[in-house]
């Protein structure tokens, strides 16, 4: 077929695409806010949940994940055009991991060395893990199904974004429920969390999301 | 050049409120520029690959043309497209290289060459298609018929021919993408 044909073949085809935009947060968040939801119901919101909001540690619970999610969702979208770049998002991305680094090493200047092991372990690991991640992997697949949609030149660095907002989104319902508030445990385990998710959705971004 | 670029985002816009002959004579402007693009930065390989890549750019431009926000530029989002296809496709051809995507801001058109054996990927993808898919393609594309006529000719309704097309079309670029 010479590219003359190709042309009067394309501009015969009237049907027109689907719009990533806002498709793709409804994929996403919604299964998270679903899946959220029912996890808060079986677990439990934790009952003082108002001071912790108001404690100037805590509130980090909320704030860096909460940065994340944002960040990493506006960067997905971007990048779900060709020539879509978002230089923000990735400061952004980059401020809420220094911060979280902060708040780690001030804690960990705080306790003595001793205490860093049991710190850092905490008492709910396993179940934090698993429930961020289970929760954050629910709107990594939903987004990803619209995203591919779209027409990224990234589609590694699409699905890592979008697996940071995934990730990022499940820690702040997961927050809801979670007591453990010592930064050295929620950096730790929230972070590693989150970033499983990255990873999981860069892996499956570049399979993907290929044009 | 500048202009050029508006005009692209007049006729794409005209487009993607229905209109064929706008659509059509984007396209046909897009071609000559892809040509001199991917001549510029894969003149190594033959002349038959480089009109395959020609197409294929041309194929995502069809089918991600959604993907252009109305109030942006044209221009940076056809070269974006162009330049990962090129990338992939001399990665497939065993080359590596880096394309800084603002030195596309001075090529110069170039003409498709009189070759009979131009972009072979397409047709060895057409064979691989489904019966109906074929001939709805070659129908269109070879025999130059409109989307009204498709439909009675292959018992569908106008609606149904019109996704029956969309779908032969987005089978086709698969293949090339999954085939090569």
């Amino acid at each position: 077929m010479n590219t003359e044909d190709l042309i009067a073949l394309l501009a015969t085809d009237t049907r027109p695409g689907r719009a990533v935009v806002p498709d793709v947060l409804f994929a996403a968040l919604g299964p998270i806010l679903v899946s959220g939801s029912v996890l808060l119901m079986v677990l439990g919101i934790r009952p003082d949940l108002m001071s912790a909001v108001l404690s100037p540690i805590a509130v980090w619970k909320w704030l860096l994940p909460g940065l994340l999610a944002a960040a990493g969702i506006a960067l997905a979208l971007a990048l779900s055009r060709p020539e879509g770049r978002l230089r923000r998002a990735w400061l952004v991305i980059l401020t809420a991991t220094v911060l979280g680094a902060g708040l780690f090493t001030i804690r960990a200047v705080i306790l003595p060395p001793a205490d860093w092991i049991a710190a850092i372990r905490g008492q709910t690991l396993l179940v934090c893990l698993a429930s961020i991640s289970t929760i954050g992997l629910t709107g990594l697949v939903g987004g990803l199904a619209i995203l591919r949609r779209g027409a990224t030149t990234r589609p590694g660095l699409s699905g890592l974004a979008l697996g940071l907002g995934s990730g990022g989104a499940a820690a702040l319902l997961y927050a809801l429920h979670c007591n453990e508030d010592d930064p050295m445990f929620f950096v730790t385990w929230y972070g590693s969390a989150i970033l499983a998710v990255g990873l999981i959705g860069a892996i499956s971004g570049r399979r993907l999301l290929k044009m | 050049m500048t202009e050029t670029g508006d005009d692209w985002a007049q006729l794409l816009r005209a487009a993607n409120r229905g209109d064929n002959a706008a659509y059509a004579a984007l396209l046909a402007a897009l071609a000559p520029v892809l040509r001199g693009i991917v001549r510029a930065r894969a003149g190594g390989i033959d002349a038959a690959l480089r009109e395959d890549i020609v197409q294929e750019v041309l194929l995502t431009v069809h089918l991600k043309r959604h993907t252009w926000a109305e109030d942006r530029p044209v221009r940076p989002w056809v070269y974006a497209i162009a330049r990962y296809k090129i990338v992939d496709a001399l990665r497939r051809n065993g080359r590596d290289i880096t394309l800084p995507v603002e030195d596309f801001a001075d090529i110069i058109p170039a003409e498709a060459e009189p070759d009979p054996f131009a972009a072979r990927d397409t047709d060895r993808m057409l064979d691989q298609l489904d019966d109906r898919s074929r001939s709805i393609l070659r129908a269109v594309a070879y025999e130059g018929t409109k989307l009204a006529d498709l439909g009675p000719r292959f018992g569908l309704s106008e609606g149904a021919a019109r996704v029956a097309l969309h779908r032969a079309i987005r089978k086709l670029s698969a293949l090339r993408r999954g085939g090569q």
